[in-house]
């Protein structure tokens, strides 16, 4: 693969990045008791995560690969159960992510599609999108990111005169297993770290140093929504259902008036850039699994499966249940930590070999 | 045969566009009511509300509002939650309520605000219901504010909105919006208005077909506390509004010597502290000013206006914060500056929190510069 085709440090950080503000922005777990004690959960999962994806960085170093290519370098029935248990992740991961816009855009707009035609429209551009190169989605990523922060800067310049730090507080009875919970939801809620395990091989510059970047300004970004939040919003934050909404929908200026318009045009973009990039990983992983598959068939299928599995939950009104249950982080923790750790002990004797032409080209 | 496939994307975009506008349970602005203010008041089975619903002028205006005639049209429906009521208006009115533009909340003086969730679990649910929405409360019923129908220059909401901005501004009250009430521990003050009615004779051509007419106004009645039946008058508002950190500016007249004056209070903030001094909470309450009399003072002049605004506003200040804190009722947020400092303490007395409040001193200083 040339350079030129290669995804640049900053476009996965925006990817990355992208997918993990579209979660915070929908909504917040159902865990959190304390607005500070969610910021210094944050702050610890963080630091968490960095030793979580450890493992990938120093497979990215040593072999020069991504999991996929590493563990068909050690035999094929590896690559394929590697590949399949990525593609279940990015499917899983498309299926919440397209119930969640369909379901939250029948929340935040006053909606009068119904939800099968909202499912079709985000399906049909993150489609779109999912078909180009990953660096065009990176420039997507990009551009999402300087519009969440544009919208961040107004919502935070509107809402400043209700600012209250004394919001911060600890007065919660169990201060240490909040902050657990806190940590458990962010790395819960981290899919982003599978899709750098993905793309950790794919980037110009060097994996250590895009993995440390990506997690400070993940750090610093989850952690200033939800200090805006509480610092705003107080306790009403724990109560609302959707507190980055409520806070933006607060926040005025004599332009806009009401900020939900710009929160709406950064999350929709969020949305659909994590989606585009679920939709080509998994159209990646398919190309792998099933070789004669097209790339537009890759693409299709990779959207069409979640969105037919969603779909029926969104119409019979059971999506609140799916979307609102904690989520396990052991398929994260599986696929970043546990896999690469296992590529990397396991005795990789071809590691030096140029990995597969046909999917470092798709990628 | 692969751009062939590629183009395929874009029928279907459109396809997808078409459906949307032709499947779509869209409303046209004819059949949405937009409403402007809402007034809550307890019925014999729930709740009654009142809505000011905006009503535009008709075809060939030049603008929407007509400032000939009443704007606003009164919907009033009951049920036994505030939901259920504006569910029934809106198949009372046979319009689609549109919250978009509420500016105003107005809750009657019998309203229970004991669980403020509850009560406005309407607005929380509803995502087109800014959390900024301005409170009051009405001295009486809520339903006799909404159904004033202003007929010059502007609706009668914003009318209503004017008034307590402005009140709140020049702290002759104390502003409220849902987020202050919805995160207060249990006590918010909030502006209480009243409606005045006066009879006067009609013009010669009115006399013909009612004889008289009764015009209605609003006034300021004073600053009502949630959970109290206290009403603070415009003093305390200043001294409450300035302990908020809600204060903008004042007017106060001072005596100096043998002559009154009149300064303008601006520029005001406050800043406030919360230590443990020998196990007793001891708060200490900065509030800086400047002040901008209506007459040229020598330097002496300014000291004594000076020293005479900052003892009335300590006194008042110290004496308000006692009084209510004695009672339990935190209009200050000094609940959560105990939980932001002192979170094992506030723990340790969270089921006798009025105690805890009960035991805080309280200390003011006031800087004021007289410019």
């Amino acid at each position: 693969m040339n350079n030129r085709s290669r995804l640049s440090s900053a476009a996965l950080i925006c990817m990355l990045l992208s997918a993990r503000i579209f979660a915070v922005l929908t909504f917040f777990p159902r865990s959190t008791e304390s607005g500070f004690a969610s910021i210094i959960g944050i702050l610890l999962s963080t630091a968490v995560q960095g030793l979580l994806i450890f493992p990938v960085v120093r497979l990215v170093k040593k072999t020069n690969t991504d999991p996929l290519s590493a563990s068909h370098n050690i035999s094929s029935s590896l690559e394929k159960a590697v590949t399949a248990a990525f593609l279940l992740f990015f499917l899983y991961d498309a299926f919440l992510d397209i119930g969640s816009m369909a379901y939250f855009t029948d929340y935040f707009f006053s909606v009068n599609m119904p939800r099968a035609l909202t499912v079709a429209c985000c399906l049909l551009t993150a489609l779109y999108a999912a078909r180009l190169d990953s660096p065009v989605i990176g420039r997507l990523a990009q551009l999402s990111i300087i519009l969440t922060c544009l919208m961040l800067l107004t919502v935070a310049a509107g809402s400043a005169e209700r600012i209250d730090v004394t919001r911060f507080d600890l007065a919660i009875p169990h201060v240490g297993k909040a902050i657990f919970h806190a940590a458990l939801a962010d790395t819960g809620r981290c899919e982003c770290l599978v899709i750098f395990a993905f793309y950790a091989a794919h980037t110009n510059g060097d994996a250590a140093v895009t993995a440390r970047r990506f997690l400070i300004a993940k750090g610093t970004i989850i952690c200033t929504i939800f200090a805006l939040v509480t610092a705003v919003l107080g306790s009403l934050s724990l109560n609302t259902p959707l507190p980055v909404f409520t806070l933006a929908a607060t926040s005025e200026n004599l332009i806009t008036e009401r900020c939900d318009a710009l929160f709406l045009l950064a999350w929709v973009f969020t949305g659909l850039v994590k989606l585009a990039n679920l939709l080509h990983c998994a159209a990646i992983c398919i190309r792998r699994l099933f070789p004669k598959a097209t790339h537009f068939a890759s693409v299709m299928s990779a959207g069409i499966l979640p969105a037919a599995a969603a779909l029926p939950l969104l119409l019979i009104y059971k999506w609140e249940s799916i979307i609102c249950s904690e989520r396990s982080i052991v398929p994260i923790i599986v696929l970043t930590f546990i896999l690469p750790l296992i590529l990397l002990r396991t005795d990789t004797r071809s590691a030096d070999a140029p990995p597969d032409p046909s999917v470092q080209n798709s990628v | 045969m692969q751009s062939g496939k590629h183009i395929l994307l874009i029928p279907t975009a459109v396809l997808a566009c078409i459906m949307c506008s032709s499947f779509g349970r869209s409303i046209s602005i004819d059949r949405r009511g937009l409403v402007h203010a809402i007034g809550i008041d307890t019925a014999e089975h729930g709740y009654k509300v009142t809505m000011q619903i905006f009503q535009p002028t008709g075809g060939g205006a030049d603008t929407a509002v007509d400032s000939t005639k009443p704007n606003i049209t009164v919907a009033v429906s009951e049920g036994r939650t505030v939901g259920e009521a504006i569910s029934a208006a809106r198949s009372s009115t046979g319009k689609e309520l549109f919250f978009g533009h509420l500016q105003l909340i107005c809750i009657g003086r019998d309203v229970s605000l004991a669980d403020p969730y509850a009560l406005f679990a309407f607005a929380l649910g509803d995502k087109n219901i800014s959390p900024a929405a301005e409170l009051c409360m009405a001295e009486n019923t809520a339903s006799e504010l909404m159904e004033i129908r202003l007929s010059e220059e502007e609706i009668s909401s914003e009318a209503l909105s004017g008034v307590l901005k402005l009140s709140g501004e020049y702290t002759e009250t104390v502003s409220c919006d849902l987020i202050t009430l919805l995160t207060s521990d249990g006590h918010a003050a909030m502006p209480m208005l009243t409606a005045l009615s006066e009879e006067k004779q009609n013009s010669s051509e009115q006399k013909e077909d009612s004889g008289t007419e009764v015009s209605r106004s609003i006034k300021l009645k004073g600053t009502a506390v949630t959970g109290s039946s206290d009403v603070l008058d415009r003093q305390q508002a200043t001294a409450a509004a300035m302990l908020c950190g809600k204060a903008d500016k004042a007017c106060v007249v001072s005596k100096i010597g043998n002559f009154s004056v009149t300064s303008s209070l601006e520029d005001i903030s406050a800043h406030r502290t919360i230590d443990l001094k020998n196990g007793r909470l001891l708060l200490t309450n900065r509030i800086t000013l400047t002040a901008r009399p209506d007459r040229q003072l020598d330097s002496r002049e300014s000291d004594a206006l000076a020293q005479a605004i900052s003892a009335r506003f300590r006194n008042e200040c110290d004496q308000l914060q006692t009084e209510m804190l004695s009672r339990g009722e935190d209009i200050f947020g000094i609940s959560q500056l105990i939980k932001h400092k002192f979170p094992e303490l506030w723990l340790k007395n969270a089921d006798n929190t009025d105690t805890l409040l009960a035991a805080v001193s309280v200390h003011t200083d006031v800087l004021v510069k007289v410019d």
